[in-house]
């Protein structure tokens, strides 16, 4: 049997230990944080849990990785790359007969270079711990996406995720400056660590989004930055969620959004802030005369009136809540109500209509209880839409694949694009096609073809 | 939102529909890595098992109770008390389980070890002015982790020192003095110093009195060793795991707990760990 010679062998590469084949030891994979799967298993456990993988591998190192690649090459086994499984698409669940190969062993954090603020971190390290490790030492990644507690550094990068911060900041992807994958067939990729190179398109994005489809990420080499020296939190009240918009897009284009920036509709202010909406908070953040220079010029730049919070605020309250999402999804479980949520993003041009577009999509879907949307990231050029809905979980299977369907091809046809920071994962593959073109996704074909023959990793069915 | 307290069922249900906002304060999932140890996983896992999916219940072993993943918990939600719930649910009906202090020698007063390891022979002379016995917690651990109620009997007038911190105290309740063994050190009125170069390990479930008795005695190792509960018995290498992490911040040095259960994770793990009363008898690691 393949699976059983695999299994074998992985225990040679990684040491018996590290292999796990029993029951108990395999449920937890069967999911990840996709709400369908969270939900399904709320109300049936037995059968949710009982789609484990066949066997999950962790390895302890980057050779073990490439090692385990080229057995699963040699004995036909398809791999899930597993790391904190708070993906919220499902894209680290493997499916029936398949191996788990677990990066959570891969879990160091330590410097590349100090002076240049480049850390190294396998790509197990929780986020938080890679955070407080630098935090102690007075630098900071500045990505904290509302999964800090949960991420892993290989997920985040193998998403393309974006934080709180990323309007000042940018996404991961301008934090990694370098990085190693082990690819099928290849071998363990070492992409060192470069403020920035012209050879090529650089390899380290090509993994950076990949999401489990093109090899495994092992370690990467990320900028991080010194602690800020001050914090401003502000808070307004724009007119309308439009006006909200056209508002962010000239402080975006004169780069004087805030570093950390959301805008809630009137649906999502009063439970997202507690305030009456719209609403937008904001956080500058840098040495204290430039983050009160930068609010004060941006505060001249539009028409509502920018409060500054010093003590108790919408925004400092919002920053005290952030990564508490269970008080929120406990109360909903508690009166029957389920929910997701989908990113998209858009160019201002195309920003309300898009915004407009997904907010019918979804309402127009029975069951529905609510829609609220927020915008969490800007740019020069668009804005990131997040929208929560939620509904009925008597009538999950009817009620969720609904409203995705309508949103994604909602906002598509509205000019947006289908994701901004959660990937594919499964949820999206039907929809890929929306955003490449026909050509667009056969050349993402091809090259998953060229990476992974055999197809050992997740594949798409295009 | 209404407390979880008292209603295991929904604590498992409202962590289950959780991220695992609290995972890497769980010591045995960070020590061990096993994804079944983290305690959303875990809850989920404790769902299934309950509704009759076979091959799970084991998995209910990887909680030590050591309630870091309460106090992470943003709503402090009870997953520890709801999983012994659970375990004593899947046991079955609740047992009684009986233990008796051993005698093992010398002359004078009863003092009896609570504790998972027996004192070896030259514990006898270690402690000598006293008739020493042994009261073994392992098996009532294990079965007081799984729903039972234990019953523990020692001669009148014993002197009891506890180095278990996982066996019920009440159990031991009107046997005689109950003392923990750093405190036990002073009431024996032995003159106790800690090997040089060594760590002190202060556990997640020492009661906040020892705690403080604990931290003046010498250079403090404040950390759970992820072995207690039920996984030192029932899955003694995860244990061993999930004490890696400790064994690793000690880097080497001597660490000297007061629970038995973390000295077996840490010594298994291949770091050195002696219990107090162990240091009596000239245990290094
Ligand atoms: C409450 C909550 C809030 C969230 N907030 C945000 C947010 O603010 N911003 C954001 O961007 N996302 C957010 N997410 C989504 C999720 O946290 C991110 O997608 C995150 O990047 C996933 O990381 P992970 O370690 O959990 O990866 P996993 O879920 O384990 O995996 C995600 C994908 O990456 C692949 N993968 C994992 N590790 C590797 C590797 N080493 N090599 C190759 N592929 C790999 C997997 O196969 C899978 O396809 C949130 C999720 C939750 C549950």
């Amino acid at each position: 049997m393949s699976l059983e010679s695999f299994v074998e062998e992985a225990r040679r590469i990684v040491g018996p230990r590290w292999v796990l084949v029993e029951t108990w030891s395999l449920a937890g994979y069967a999911i990840d944080y996709w709400p369908l799967l969270v939900y399904r298993a709320l109300r049936d456990p037995r059968g949710a849990l009982s789609r484990g993988p066949a066997a999950a591998v962790l390895p302890g190192s980057e050779e073990e990785v490439a090692a385990l690649l080229e057995a699963a090459q040699r004995f036909g086994v398809r791999l899930a790359v597993y790391a904190g499984g708070s993906g919220v698409l499902g894209g680290a669940v493997p499916d029936e007969g398949w191996v788990v190969l677990d990066v959570a062993r891969l879990d160091w954090v330590d410097w590349f270079d100090e002076e240049a603020g480049i850390v190294d971190a396998g790509a197990g390290a929780p986020l938080a711990e890679v955070e407080g490790w630098l935090n102690r030492r007075g630098w900071t990644l500045r990505h904290y996406p509302q999964s800090l507690p949960e991420a892993r550094i290989g997920g985040l990068v193998a998403t393309r995720s974006t934080g709180q911060y990323s309007t000042g900041y940018g996404g991961i992807e301008e934090r990694v400056k370098g990085l190693h994958a082990a690819v099928p067939g290849v071998g363990l990729v070492r992409v060192k660590p470069s403020p920035r190179r012209s050879v090529l398109p650089p390899l380290e994005q090509l993994f950076t989004g990949s999401e489990g489809l093109l090899g495994v990420i092992t370690r990467v080499y990320l900028e991080a930055l010194p602690l800020p020296e001050c914090e401003l939190r502000v808070h307004w009240r724009p007119g309308s969620f439009r006006e909200a918009l056209g508002e962010a897009r000239s402080l975006a284009q004169r780069r004087l959004a805030p570093d950390l920036y959301r805008i809630y509709d009137e649906q999502e202010a009063p439970v997202a802030l507690g305030v009456e909406g719209p609403a937008a908070i904001g956080v500058y953040e840098g040495p204290c005369r430039v983050a009160r220079a930068r609010l004060e010029a941006a505060a001249e730049l539009i028409s509502s009136r920018v409060e500054v919070e010093e003590g108790e605020g919408p925004a400092s309250r919002w920053l005290r809540e952030r990564f508490n999402v269970i008080a929120s999804i406990a109360r909903l479980l508690e009166i029957g109500l389920a929910f997701d949520t989908i990113e998209f993003s858009a160019p201002w041009g195309s920003a309300a209509r898009v915004y407009e577009a997904a907010r019918s999509a979804a309402l127009s879907v029975e069951g529905v209880a609510y829609v609220g949307v927020h915008a969490s990231h800007f740019y020069p050029s668009g804005v990131a839409l997040y929208m929560t809905f939620a509904f009925d979980a008597g009538r999950l299977e009817e009620v969720y694949g609904a409203v995705w369907d309508r949103v994604m091809r909602a906002v598509s046809s509205a000019g947006g694009s289908i994701s901004h920071h959660h990937g594919i994962g499964r949820m999206r593959l039907p929809y890929l096609k929306l955003e490449l073109g026909e050509e667009g996704a056969r050349l993402v074909a091809r090259i998953k073809r060229a990476l992974d023959p055999q197809g050992i990793l997740r594949g798409f069915p295009l | 939102m209404e407390s979880t307290a008292g209603d295991p069922e929904r604590a498992l249900r409202i962590c289950a529909a959780c991220p695992g906002i609290c995972q890497y304060s769980c010591p045995v999932y960070r020590g061990s890595n096993l994804r079944s140890a983290a305690p959303h996983v875990l809850a989920r896992i404790a769902l299934a098992a309950l509704q009759g999916s076979p091959g799970l219940g084991e998995a209910l072993n990887l909680c030590v109770h050591c309630g870091e993943c309460v106090r992470a918990c943003p709503i402090h939600n009870d997953l520890p008390g709801a999983l012994m719930a659970a375990r004593a649910r899947l046991a079955g009906e609740a047992g009684v389980v009986r233990v008796e202090a051993r005698p093992l020698g010398g002359s004078g007063e009863p003092l009896v070890v609570a504790s998972p390891i027996e004192p070896p022979g030259r514990a006898i002379d270690a402690l000598s002015g006293w008739r020493l016995y042994w009261l073994p917690t392992r098996e009532a651990v294990r079965a007081y982790w799984w729903g039972s109620r234990v019953e523990a009997q020692a001669p009148e007038g014993s002197t009891i020192i506890v180095e278990d911190l996982d066996f019920p105290r009440e159990a031991l309740e009107g046997l005689g003095r109950i003392l923990y063994s750093p405190e036990a050190l002073d009431a024996l009125g032995l003159q106790w110093r800690p090997p040089g170069d060594s760590l002190i390990h202060v556990p997640c479930k020492a009661p906040e009195e020892l705690r403080s008795r604990l931290r003046g005695l010498g250079e403090a190792l404040e950390a759970c060793s992820g072995a207690g509960g039920p996984l030192g018995l029932g899955m003694p290498e995860y244990a061993a795991q999930a004490a890696s992490r400790l064994a690793r911040e000690a880097g080497g040095r001597l660490v000297v707990t007061p629970c038995a259960w973390a000295a077996l994770a840490l010594r298994a793990s291949g770091a050195r760990a002696c219990t107090f009363l162990e240091t009596l008898w000239g245990c290094r690691g």
